[in-house]
């Protein structure tokens, strides 16, 4: 069995714990197991405090991964955000000389160090991992009603000299595993348009204006629904057709689905048992 | 307002994340592939300009450098090799150094130093995860003293806590 060191973060923990619980369940069934990182934080997250104190951010994220190299695991990250600090750094730290040694400073004073063992991992590519075959083996329900429109998300595949999950403009890797499931990867103009997460608290008013375009470019193109694989995507777009409907008095409903949540569907999990019951934008008959 | 600042190219240039600056040669494909810039007035090529003639206050006291989503757009369609968005990043440190950051964000750092966390813990989450089967404290820094020790301790190091004083003092 394949083994993780479970990176949780702040969001999906505080936030979307349903998102965790079936994270957990689902890679379990596929014999990928996972272990809790005792004692780790924020990861910081790569947008706010990498901007008020790269330093702090880059240390704060060199003891995260500390505690995975004690473990001797790779990390498993459940966030595309996580994902991106953790490998940023982990990059700098195994790159960078003065970095390492400044932070090194500074860990040695908490009784730890940066070792440069591990790698990082997202969870859509440990699902990519199980493969087509494996995943095929285990259906138990057909979703070839669900057009979806893939939103991979900025911080899956970019930078590419960091991140090597797919094509940093075009990837697929999500339309793939859609593709695996029975259901039917929808293409859109604005596929690669970001979720605009990273404004939301200095301008919500022009977050809101890229949400919308996305979600008109989404419905244009007949996708019945939403897949993502990063948290923030998700609450963006769950939540955020919310905010988007009252604003500009539109009528977006597309259900959205966590990439796990996808997947637990596909192998016959009850819609209970995925917590579907927890999103804001209601899952109807699927 | 608009005196040049002669220092401050070389101050961006060993920022980390800065180090690539001069590879601009102000063609503007950062711009062209910004969702920010389609909707705003938000100009990353004229960001880098004016960081290259060294207009330090009008860089780094506006709302613009925190306009970008760190989406990476620009970092990838730049065809001479400049981190574009690295580089918003090293100017947004800097902006925080001389005390510019914007409050949301500041907020966010002091959730991080109190909590370990930047969206802490409610009773509504510990409700919800025990419903979902899951452990109501999972073993995070929230929930263990010692660790979030740990973590305040590397923010006084790496000067962030200097940042709370100044949000404090501000407020």
């Amino acid at each position: 069995m394949r083994e993780y060191a479970l990176f949780l973060g702040c969001l999906i923990p505080a936030r979307l714990p349903s998102l965790e619980a079936v994270s957990v369940k689902v890679l379990e069934r596929f014999g990928i197991g996972t272990k809790p990182m005792i004692g780790a934080s924020c990861c910081p997250d790569p947008i706010v405090m990498k901007s008020l104190d790269y330093k702090a951010w880059l240390a704060i994220a060199a003891r995260n991964l500390s505690i995975a190299e004690e473990m001797k695991l790779d990390v498993l990250t459940l966030c595309s955000g996580c994902f991106s600090t953790l490998s940023k750094a982990n990059k700098v730290l195994k790159e960078n000389s003065n970095l390492k040694n400044e932070i090194g400073g500074f860990l040695s004073e908490i009784n730890r160090g940066f070792l440069g063992t591990i790698n990082v991992r997202q969870v859509a590519e440990v699902i990519r991992e199980i493969g087509q075959e494996a995943i095929k083996q285990r259906l138990q329900r057909t979703l070839e009603q669900l057009r979806v429109a893939t939103q991979h998300g900025c911080h899956l595949v970019r930078p590419s000299d960091v991140l090597h999950v797919d094509d940093p403009n075009r990837p697929t890797i999500l339309d793939e595993i859609v593709s695996w499931v029975g259901a039917k990867p929808i293409d859109y103009p604005l596929k690669m348009l970001c979720c605009g997460v990273g404004i939301k608290a200095i301008d919500p008013e022009t977050n809101l204006v890229m949400l919308r375009e996305k979600l008109e470019s989404i419905k244009e193109a007949e996708a019945n629904c939403i897949v993502t694989p990063c948290p923030f995507c998700f609450i963006q777009f769950d939540m955020g057709q919310r905010e988007v409907n009252r604003k500009f008095n539109e009528r977006y409903a597309f259900p959205v689905f966590y990439i796990t949540e996808l997947l637990g569907l596909a192998v016959g999990l009850s819609p209970e048992e995925i917590g579907l019951q927890f999103h804001t934008t209601p899952v109807k008959e699927v | 307002m608009r005196r040049r600042d002669t220092k401050f190219k070389g101050e961006v240039l060993s920022a980390p994340g800065g180090e690539t600056l001069q590879r601009c040669y102000q063609c503007g494909s950062c711009t062209g592939g910004c969702p920010t810039a389609a909707l705003t007035n938000f100009r990353v090529r004229t960001i880098i300009h004016k960081t290259l003639l060294g207009l330090r206050d009008a860089v780094l006291s506006g709302k613009d450098v925190w306009l970008c989503t760190v989406c990476y757009t620009c970092q990838e369609r730049c065809p001479t090799g400049v981190d574009v968005t690295e580089l918003m990043i090293a100017l947004r440190n800097l902006a925080s150094k001389a005390d510019y950051a914007p409050t949301p964000f500041k907020s966010v750092l002091k959730s991080l130093f109190e909590t370990g966390h930047e969206f802490p813990f409610t009773g509504f989450t510990r409700k919800l995860r025990t419903e979902l089967g899951l452990e109501e404290k999972p073993p995070l820094a929230i929930n263990i003293p010692e660790a979030l020790e740990e973590v305040r301790k590397l923010m006084k190091m790496a000067g962030a806590s200097r940042l709370l004083e100044a949000t404090a003092v501000k407020k």
